[in-house]
């Protein structure tokens, strides 16, 4: 009925009349504001800290320091005090909040507070925070707190190592007989989401706490508040309205452990914190960085025989999601490509920079961009076409992961994902054209998988009650962070009851008490997991219609179909009642009433998933992957190194289309940040670790301007366990970006573009160098 | 953000400007202009400029105009960019000043503010520069006119007190003009070169934007351009060495484009105008 229609998003319309409503438009009387001091600084120690003018400024009601509290806070892994205690780890970490009675009195008083550093020499790199006498940035890590399937190792800075062992990599050496190695570096990042973060804490006298937060993972702020400062479960209630753009920045936990201890200290009155966006970029964290080293072979038939890759992440002053991220980068360590034998080490190591949270694609962009630079430098020296080395390795049905587990009927096809990315460019991936003296066009390929890494019991939830018209409401934990889930779960309800899709009414904002519990609105899980808890609700819910009518039609409820908003036998429509008659229970000619209202409710949770091995990396962490293919054609100006991307392409396999203009708008979506990612951004510093573009002006970001044709094609081979056969797709198209944009520019340069962002002054002085140099013609 | 409180002034004439300039120079207190506010506002959330008062020019009615005489154009200083843009009929000043921010900012940013602004650019000048605009400015009470290059050093020096009032901008086509802008990735960024390039009988005008640590020009005698066996020297030359290298690129790359934009405008000049 409305699946696969490119239904409009349910919260459109207040959106474009402004009546939408986001974390920082909630406003009440008792409210007080916070503002946060920072570091200038990147790696200090502490010596004092002078708050008294702050303390009697106007309107303050409380000031808050790092030794108020002595508890750490952490994701995965315990490594962060509320507020920086004894030293500050990176430039823009809280060293200070205020909170006062105005925001304006908050930032007056704020401003008062002078702290005393002593600078110590910053650690600005993966390979120089492993060099053997780097200092330790956490000394104290063996004390710390963290979950199972990480792996620290105090007495260094690494805060996760994971490893990948599978097959035997000295067969994989004999075998090849071409071996390429490569390096690449990411540098961290941000998000740049259009609504910076807030958090609004109050702590009611029965000991309830309310929070509303802009953010994607309510279910975790209520569990990690839970656990942090020892409140119990059912007495914290997490509020996230809509949400402007989340990219995984508001996934795990950020403002929220702020705001709460900042209304513990005013006697729980809401207090509000609120990002500026310099303290969005800088304070709150932002996409992991990378330095790699890969080496890869394959035999005479171009086959992939051996990969050894070493993955430094860099994760910045803290751990945060970085660790799972460098988990999850093992676990995919290969790219869409079958490998039998496989070496990888992916660590995560802490730097004297702004930390990393997750970021679209989480591990899988960064990965992908040292395979597919790997593979495409192998196809440059080898002659042969990059399309059909990717065809000739893609993973397939029956192949084995890097991490072992089998690739079972439901796996897409990315052969044919290739074939069309090949297509849709119009072949000759392997040529550069000379259009004019000073311009050169050039085309590339790149393949893509993503898993969602979670934990192995995540969830998801639906509940349908109905209305007296017969029409439904839909409740789920999926928050509506621009990404349209709500809208495909309301296709999905409006199929499976036979209702009209503005029948189905959604219920926006989550509450966490009020919401079934939905680990996060991450990992591009939302519809497949809330869609398979929405087809359990309406299967539900349609027993219990039919229940209800087989009472007043006397029939057998078996003889029964729900469609077209009434529920009749299958053989004679003419007996039948409305959904309307039915939905709040039946009522009688003569007043009795039977049954009583429909409540539908439906539940999901991940099957069969295990953690890895702390060896090898076997096990099965994978619950489903998304496969798919991308690829760029670009045009160099050779004088001035600038370069236009003309047209972007996209195959991915979905599984099954539930909703084409979102779906296609994710994909574009995901394309557009890839190449903002690839070809501006990106924070620089200075020799002492400080943030040199930590404002818009200078931190640049994609615009409208420099979008390219784009062109998106859907595969759809069902997801068996999917709702309706979909699969994930929120994240992926983002993957293969960085990989396609260095690709087409070192062939058009015929240099090795591995250093992001590839600014054109870059490209420029590669082509520099290269004449300069008169580099051999292999690459 | 700003934590200081300032007062707030919107004279409506000329004649309660100067009277408001006296009062705040005889109290000694400092002030900002304020047109569009662009800078201003991202000044203030950064606790920078911070000043005792601040003087909107957008009551005063003779700013916000533009006039058009016999092949002249006079810009009120407080016009915004997008205005000019709307109005002016010359392509490369429309394209010149499109380069600035963005359209949502150009909606605001007003032509006076970008010349006179804290930011080291000033793009709108460059036109102005090529064109030998003239500039009225009001001191000591008095409306008084100059030639723009007389005042511009670095950037526009004006007296203690002084406002640039309106810019006379002449508007007939030249044998040549042409804007050249390169920024470091995406367009709405600051230049790392916008050159400004317009020929007018027997001269070449050439200005630079972001090139160097402020805007430069330089004007190149027509016929010696056409002998000069080295013109690429002859137009780099006096720029070369004032080139700057920053975060958004590095004196080399500066210089290659540099390159560029001359040789684009030698192709021009030789191929348009040239051998006339």
């Amino acid at each position: 009925m409305s699946l696969s229609n490119s239904k409009y998003r349910k919260e459109s319309l207040d959106k474009v009349h402004g009546q939408a409503l986001y974390g920082n438009d909630l406003m009440t009387p008792q409210m007080l504001h916070a503002a946060v001091k920072t570091s200038p600084h990147a790696y200090a120690k502490i010596e004092k800290i002078e708050t008294e003018k702050a303390q009697n400024s106007k309107g303050v009601k409380a000031v808050l320091i790092g030794t108020d509290f002595d508890m750490n806070l952490g994701l995965y892994l315990c490594d962060k005090p509320p507020i920086a205690r004894s030293c500050v780890k990176h430039h823009g970490e809280v060293v200070a909040l205020v909170v006062a009675d105005s925001y304006e009195n908050a930032c007056r008083a704020r401003d008062l507070i002078e702290v005393k550093y002593e600078v110590l020499r910053p650690i600005l790199s993966p390979l120089e925070a492993l060099q053997p006498h780097a200092a330790l940035i956490h000394p104290e890590m063996s004390t710390y707190s963290h979950i199972a399937p990480i792996h620290p190792e105090p007495g260094s800075n690494i805060a996760n190592r994971t490893k990948i062992r599978k097959g035997d990599l000295k067969q994989g050496y004999s075998q090849s007989v071409h071996i390429i190695e490569s390096q690449v570096e990411i540098p961290i990042g941000d998000h740049v989401a259009m609504e910076p973060r807030v958090a609004i804490a109050e702590i009611k006298k029965t000991g309830e706490v309310i929070m509303t937060s802009s953010t994607q993972a309510p279910f975790v702020v209520k569990g990690l508040m839970s656990a942090f400062f020892n409140i119990e479960p059912g007495k914290i209630v997490v509020k996230a309205p809509l949400v402007g753009g989340g990219f995984g920045g508001k996934a795990g936990i950020q403002l929220e452990g702020l705001a709460y201890l900042a209304s513990l200290k005013v006697g729980g009155r809401p207090v509000k914190l609120v990002n500026t966006r310099e303290e969005d970029l800088l304070t709150s964290p932002g996409h992991i960085g990378l330095q790699a080293h890969v080496k890869m072979g394959v035999d005479e038939a171009f086959k992939l025989q051996f990969m050894e890759l070493d993955y430094y992440f860099n994760s910045g002053a803290y751990a945060d999601y970085a660790v799972n991220i460098s988990r999850a980068a093992a676990i995919s360590c290969t790219g869409p490509y079958y490998v039998p034998h496989i070496r990888c080490d992916s660590v995560c190591v802490y730097t004297n920079m702004p930390f990393a949270t997750a970021y679209r694609g989480f591990g899988h962009i960064e990965m992908g961009f040292a395979i597919e630079r790997g593979l495409d430098e192998l196809a440059y020296r080898l002659h042969v076409n990059p399309y059909e080395l990717r065809r000739i390795n893609g993973i397939q049905k029956g192949d084995t992961t890097p991490v072992q587990s089998i690739l079972g009927k439901s796996t897409g096809d990315i052969a044919t994902c290739f074939d069309e990315v090949n297509k849709m460019l119009g072949g000759e991936l392997d040529v550069v054209y000379r259009v004019d003296k000073n311009t050169v066009r050039a085309k590339s390929i790149t393949g893509l998988w993503k898993a969602p890494a979670m934990p192995t019991n995540t969830d998801a939830g639906a509940i349908l009650t109905f209305n007296s018209d017969g029409s439904c409401n839909l409740n789920t934990g999926v928050v509506e962070i621009g990404q349209g889930t709500k809208t495909g779960l309301a296709q999905i309800a409006s199929e499976m009851l036979g209702l009209p899709f503005d029948k189905v009414h959604v219920h926006m904002e989550v509450d966490t008490q009020i919401s079934p519990s939905d680990w996060a609105t991450a990992a591009s899980r939302g519809l497949f997991m809330a869609g398979n808890a929405v087809i359990e609700a309406c299967e539900d819910a349609l027993t219990q219609i039919k229940q209800t009518a087989s009472q007043v039609l006397r029939v057998p409820e078996r003889e029964l179909i729900v469609k077209n908003e009434r529920v009749y036998l299958k053989e004679d429509e003419t007996c039948g009642l409305s959904l309307a008659e039915v939905v709040m229970g039946y009522v009688y000619p003569n007043g009795n009433a039977i049954c009583g209202q429909i409540i539908g409710s439906g539940r999901y949770i991940a099957r069969h998933l295990t953690d890895i091995d702390a060896e090898t990396g076997v096990g099965h962490p994978d619950l489903e992957w998304t496969l798919g293919a991308e690829g760029v054609e670009i045009e160099l100006d050779e004088r001035t190194g600038q370069y236009k991307i003309l047209k972007a392409v996209c195959c991915i396999d979905v599984g099954k289309v539930i909703n084409p203009q979102i779906a296609r708008g994710q994909i574009v979506g995901g394309m557009a940040m890839g190449m903002g990612y690839t070809t501006m951004e990106g924070f620089t510093f200075n020799e002492r670790g400080q943030v040199l573009n930590g404002v818009l002006r200078d931190y640049k970001i994609m615009r409208i301007e420099d979008a390219p044709q784009y062109e998106v094609k859907f595969i759809e081979t069902p997801q068996l366990d999917g709702p309706f056969g979909a699969r994930g797709l929120g994240e992926q198209s983002v993957i293969g970006m960085p990989g396609a944009i260095s690709n087409a520019l070192s062939r058009a340069t015929g240099t090795h573009l591995n250093t992001i962002p590839i600014t054109p002054e870059k490209v420029l002085k590669a082509l520099l160098n290269k004449s300069n140099e008169e580099v051999d013609c292999e690459f | 953000m700003n934590s200081k409180p300032f007062i707030y002034y919107r004279p409506g004439s000329q004649a309660e400007i100067v009277a408001l300039l006296d009062e705040l120079s005889q109290k000694g207190l400092t002030y900002a202009f304020y047109a569009g506010g662009t800078e201003l506002i991202t000044q203030f959330r950064r606790g920078q400029g911070i000043v005792d008062a601040v003087i909107d020019l957008k009551g005063i009615e003779s700013l916000k105009k533009i006039e058009f005489f016999e092949e002249k154009m006079v810009i009120g200083s407080a016009v915004p960019l997008n205005h000019v843009i709307d109005r002016t009929s010359i392509g490369s000043i429309k394209r010149a000043l499109e380069g600035i921010a963005d359209h949502t900012v150009r909606n605001t940013l007003t032509i006076g503010g970008n010349i006179c602004g804290r930011l080291p650019y000033r793009e709108a000048i460059l036109p102005l520069l090529c064109r030998e605009a003239q500039v009225t400015v009001l001191e000591e009470g008095l409306l008084n006119v100059y030639k723009l290059e007389s005042l511009f050093d670095k950037r526009l020096k004006l007296k203690a007190n002084a406002l640039l009032w309106s810019i006379e901008v002449d508007t007939n086509p030249m044998a040549l003009e042409i804007s050249q802008r390169h920024t470091a990735t995406t367009d709405v960024d600051y230049p790392i070169i916008h050159h400004y390039a317009v020929l007018d009988k027997d001269r070449l005008t050439i200005a630079l934007s972001g090139f160097s640590n402020f805007p430069i020009y330089e004007q190149f005698d027509f016929l010696t351009l056409i002998e000069a066996e080295d013109k690429m020297n002859l137009l780099m030359a006096p720029f070369e060495n004032q080139v700057k290298s920053d975060d958004r690129g590095s004196a080399e790359y500066r210089l290659a484009l540099l390159n560029v934009c001359t040789k684009n405008i030698i192709e021009a000049v030789m191929a348009n105008g040239g051998l006339k």
